[in-house]
């Protein structure tokens, strides 16, 4: 495989006189999933992003032609969230897929994100463009003590933390009347783009956010794509399999942890600044463990380390919810079983596939 | 003065945590899976307390009954949750999203059987202010029940340790949470090892959820928060020991009741993930436990 | 595949001049309403929490909807048609209100919605309801950010710049000059301290201590263990049934035998269950009384209590009444009822529902006066002067 040639050049690259046979096991356990040169059903990268933005711009213009709509806002509403999601998805895919840690806390990411977002530009009036980068960099910033404590502890213990650490920051957003309390920050303004506001683009106000997401989410899928085949990618695939070896073999264990997270809450810290400018509003909700636990659900049952993995799952725990909403409306019944059957999902797919829908069998 | 009747309330209210968590870290200990639904188990067994205070049992059968209750609910999660999961050897991650799923199917499957209303049990045990001490004027005091949960907490905990110190079955546990596969080596059943200890775990919740039911008011949410405050017990007493369990929860008690009353009400909660946190930190294997080696 | 891709940017091409055009004529699409009504029935939506840590609140709101739409459509419907409520489950959380409310703006069957309950979920749904155009009634969501948000925004909630004084002038009346104060950590709860205490220490009372807690908190002692140590006249709960409940039992459980004084919140028959005798001689402002012989009261009291097996809290009255005030409304617009009429109509609202003669101000706020009630014999009646 030429994948495979590439890596074993990259691993080869570092380290000099490495025993033959520990190459050779090495690069077998490095192999790449297989298909991910082929993305989505047998076509490439490229033509799956191609054919993604052509079904996209029709959903998103096609009422600017017919006389009577045809898409209703809802679907557009309900295609922003996934495409948030799955950038959170893709954000945790960093610590959860890559270095194998189950994070509880990253919806304090996103909430750093969108709490950042919104002080920025209430309190100092800054431009939308310019908080995005400034908020994931405070994000990347509150990753240090996470990262830090996930050189120490690992596993179980490491998911506590990280859920301690989501759970603490939602309460300094309810215990600080600057961050609006338990209620938020309402009003915040609709950010424009060439002289253009992003409610104005298109026929229903959310086309511009549809774009958006939908061109990060892509950019992100190329990026990671590429780490993989990196240096970081091997190192990161080193650190989940054996950290012991990889340690042995002279990576810098620490730097790449370290490394994974702040990529990680970056990443997260981008889809809590458009959430907060797509719905103008910003809340301690953004910040529950309900939150973190949803995006983690979407790597696992999507499949870890899997780029489509993490973008369908968080298509799949979108759409499905809103699916059953109309179901339940269908046959009357009195309570949404949306959440009941999360659970049964949950427990399903990790007893038919524990490596989720999209992962590497190895990986269960 | 008042600090003082902060820390006695705090311990009071502790001894709920350490039964909670010892419930906790006898799985983890053993089994190696962060069982989420404890919380859950909590809950239910809240539930068929009320449901048969309701009925007018009296209170200590009632309470037995549910812990009765309790256990078969945690060993019906075993069997049916984590046991193809053992089998298959894939118990890390998938165990753990696992147990994420039950705990939520619990918890909205009760919302949608009980309703989403608080229910408060009958009056079943005497509330009464016993006063312990009087300094100049104020008086000291502890509640009843309160003494009654701490009391049965300590008595549940000589009697587990009894168990784990004296027994065959209760030393085959210490042995598994060693070495599991060593002791299937050396003949041990421990699927039936596996068995007696959610019994014990959901006995030891559903006690919880009656003497919490019995003081506060229930609904199916309750088991979201006791839960994770029972996890972070476990943790900061030290994951596998009972002691520490014990004195893990007297500590967060305490360390909640005096956030409140000193520092600021509305990191009451955030206070327990604090001291967790930096426990963790500072001493990864709690305050008397022994390192544990795994991956979720 | 290159002609896949000039294919793509052709498309992209026309698609984006499109969007441009479509701009100016975008936003009378999204706003296209007038078939707002069609066949025989009109449906009203209801996002709110229906479970989770809210559900309570949601599920009230639900009741009194459902009890008045079955009298509604029993004698005869709105102008022939029947009425029927649809719901969507938030669980307060603000992503999923916005979510509902975008589902019942798109659906042009929906008249008008009710709901959401917490105030973040609330202004979560404020813009989309206004982009819609789509009328949305609320019978809680307290939060100063709200008022005037939307002209299609219309709020019976309770006001705490009404209810905080009215509380601090029943004690007051009673003599109870120096007062703790016990609120969540919620828009609710820290709105109505704020105006108690104004009012209170303009007055020339004191408020000795506000104690803040969680809307989920159990346990009370630390906070108090507090209270009881400045030996206040008179205690004021800000809260809901569950934890004021709670709260008041654990204050007669750990001796604080002072005057109780509760908001509208506590007004249901839950905090009674839960405090237990302890409720005894507590007062609370209330929006209506259930023992009031006042013929609509009586029949919601009974009708409640036989479908629903509890007395109707001041969130189902509300809702209650606000269910008549649409059906009103739109009784009103006739037969051009669309959302647009529907929301003149409510302007216009003069209704005299069992919680008062509903009236909406200038900022769509229903302003009016409150009841002092008090708890005997684990009933709400009106209160001894």
């Amino acid at each position: 495989m030429k994948n495979d040639s590439a890596a074993s050049e990259v691993l080869t690259a570092g380290i000099e006189s490495v025993p033959a046979d520990v190459l050779t096991n090495t690069k077998k356990k490095f192999a790449l999933p297989e298909g991910n040169s082929k993305w989505f059903f047998g076509t490439s990268g490229k033509t799956t992003f191609i054919g993604a933005a052509i079904f996209l711009l029709a959903i998103c213009f096609l009422d600017s032609f017919t006389p009577v709509k045809v898409i209703p806002a809802y679907v557009k509403h309900i295609l922003v969230s996934c495409l948030i999601y799955a950038i959170l998805a893709l954000g945790l895919n960093f610590v959860s897929g890559y270095i194998g840690q189950t994070s509880l806390g990253h919806a304090a990411f996103f909430g750093i994100g969108a709490y950042g977002t919104a002080v920025l530009m209430k309190y100092s009036g800054m431009n939308f463009w310019l908080t995005i980068p400034v908020a994931a960099c405070i994000a990347a910033l509150a990753a240090l003590p996470l990262a830090a404590s996930a050189l120490r502890v690992k596993g179980s213990f490491l998911v506590v933390i990280t859920y301690g650490f989501g759970e603490v920051l939602r309460y300094v957003a309810i215990n600080t009347d600057s961050l609006g309390g338990s209620s938020g920050i309402p009003g915040i303004k609709v950010p424009t783009i060439f002289g253009i506001k992003m409610s104005k683009i298109g026929p229903t106000g959310k086309e511009g956010y549809l774009i958006l997401c939908f061109l990060i989410v892509a950019l992100l899928a190329f990026f990671m794509n590429r780490i993989e085949k990196s240096r970081t990618g091997y190192a990161f695939a080193a650190i989940r399999e054996d950290e012991i070896a990889a340690v042995a073999m002279g990576i810098h264990t620490k730097y790449y942890k370290i490394l994974a997270f702040v990529i990680s809450a970056f990443i997260c810290s981008i889809a809590g600044s458009i959430q907060v400018a797509y719905s103008s509003f910003v809340s301690p909700e953004l910040l529950t463990s309900t939150q973190s636990i949803l995006i983690l659900t979407m790597v696992i049952v999507g499949g870890r380390r899997s780029i489509k993995g993490a973008i369908l799952g968080a298509g799949l725990m979108t759409i499905l919810p809103e699916i059953l909403h109309s179901l339940k409306d269908a046959i009357g019944l009195s309570f949404d079983p949306w959440y009941i059957l999360y659970g049964l999902i949950l427990v399903i797919v990790m007893r038919v596939r524990p490596q989720g829908f999209w992962g590497n069998s190895s990986d269960a | 003065m008042d600090f003082v009747q902060q820390v006695i309330n705090g311990l009071a209210q502790g001894g709920i945590y350490s039964l909670i968590a010892i419930g906790w870290t006898t799985v983890f200990g053993i089994v190696g899976v962060m069982n989420w639904t404890h919380g859950e188990v909590y809950m239910l067994g809240a539930f068929a307390g009320y449901f048969l205070c309701i009925m007018g049992m009296p209170f200590v059968p009632a309470l037995l009954l549910s812990m009765l209750i309790g256990s078969g609910i945690a060993m019906a999660i075993d069997e049916f949750g984590y046991k193809p999961l053992r089998k298959k050897g894939k118990m890390a991650v998938a165990g753990f999203i696992t147990a994420l799923g039950l705990s939520t199917f619990l918890r909205y499957g009760a919302n949608a059987v009980f309703t989403p209303n608080p229910r408060a049990y009958p009056d079943v045990i005497d509330y009464q202010l016993i006063p312990i001490l009087t300094v100049g004027g104020k008086t000291l005091t502890i509640s009843s029940i309160h003494l009654t949960i701490l009391a049965g907490t300590m008595l549940i905990m000589v009697l587990l340790e009894l168990f784990i110190r004296r027994t065959i079955t209760g030393k085959a546990m210490l042995a598994a949470s060693q070495d599991m596969q060593t002791l299937g080596l050396m003949g041990a059943n421990s699927e039936v090892l596996i068995k007696v200890t959610f019994a014990i775990s959901g006995a030891l919740g559903a006690a919880a959820g009656v003497f919490v039911g019995t003081i506060y008011a229930i609904n199916p949410m309750m088991g979201a928060l006791a839960g994770l405050k029972g996890w972070a017990v476990a943790i900061l007493g030290g994951i596998g020991s009972i002691t520490g369990s014990l004195i893990g929860g007297l500590i967060l008690g305490v360390a909640e009741n005096l956030t409140a009353g000193f520092i600021s009400t509305g990191y009451k909660d955030a206070i327990g993930f604090i001291i967790m946190i930096a426990v963790l930190l500072i001493k990864p294997t709690g305050l008397l436990g022994f390192k544990f080696d795994e991956k979720v | 595949m290159k002609k896949i891709r000039i294919l793509a940017l052709a498309l992209a091409a026309t698609m984006v001049t499109a969007s441009v055009t479509g701009c100016g004529s975008g936003s009378s699409l999204g706003s296209a309403s007038t078939a707002a009504v069609s066949g025989g029935t009109i449906k009203i939506g209801l996002v709110a929490p229906l479970s989770g840590d809210s559900g309570v609140m949601g599920e009230s709101q639900q009741h009194g909807y459902e009890l008045a739409i079955n009298e509604i459509n029993a004698a005869g419907g709105v102008n022939g048609k029947k009425l029927e409520l649809t719901t969507y489950d938030d669980q307060g959380d603000p992503q999923k209100a916005a979510s509902g409310a975008q589902k019942f703006a798109d659906d042009e069957s929906i008249l008008a919605i009710g709901g959401s309950c917490n105030s973040s979920a609330t202004l979560a749904m404020a813009p989309i309801i206004d982009a819609a155009g789509l009328p949305d009634l609320v019978v809680s969501s307290s939060s100063p950010a709200l008022t005037g948000c939307s002209d299609y925004f219309f709020r019976m909630a309770v006001q705490d710049n009404a209810v905080g004084p009215q509380m601090a002038q029943a004690l007051l009346d009673r003599g109870k000059k120096n007062i703790v104060v016990f609120y969540p950590n919620n828009d609710y709860g820290t709105g109505l301290n704020t105006n108690l205490k104004n009012y209170m220490e303009q007055k020339g009372g004191k408020v000795l201590n506000s104690l803040t807690y969680l809307a989920t908190d159990q346990d009370f002692t630390a906070q108090i263990t507090t209270a009881k140590s400045l030996n206040p006249d008179a205690i004021a709960l800000c809260g809901t049934p569950a934890d004021s409940g709670l709260i008041i039992k654990q204050l007669k459980q750990n001796g604080v035998n002072v005057p109780i004084i509760g908001g509208t919140g506590l007004y249901n028959s839950k905090t009674v269950e839960i405090a237990g005798d302890s409720c005894e001689g507590i007062y609370v402002i209330g929006v209506y009384v259930a023992n009031n012989p006042d013929q609509k009261v009586q029949d919601l009291v009974k009708k409640f209590q036989e479908k629903y097996g509890s007395v109707p809290d001041g969130f189902a009255a509300l809702a209650y009444d606000q269910m008549y005030v649409i059906a009103e409304a739109a009784k009103k617009a006739g037969d051009k009822l669309s959302r647009d009429t529907l929301k003149d109509a409510l302007k216009e609202t003069n209704y005299n529902g069992v919680t008062g003669t509903v009236k909406f101000d200038s900022n769509n706020d229903w302003v009016r006066d409150y009841l002092t009630l008090a708890v005997k014999g684990g009933n709400f009646v009106m209160a001894d002067k």
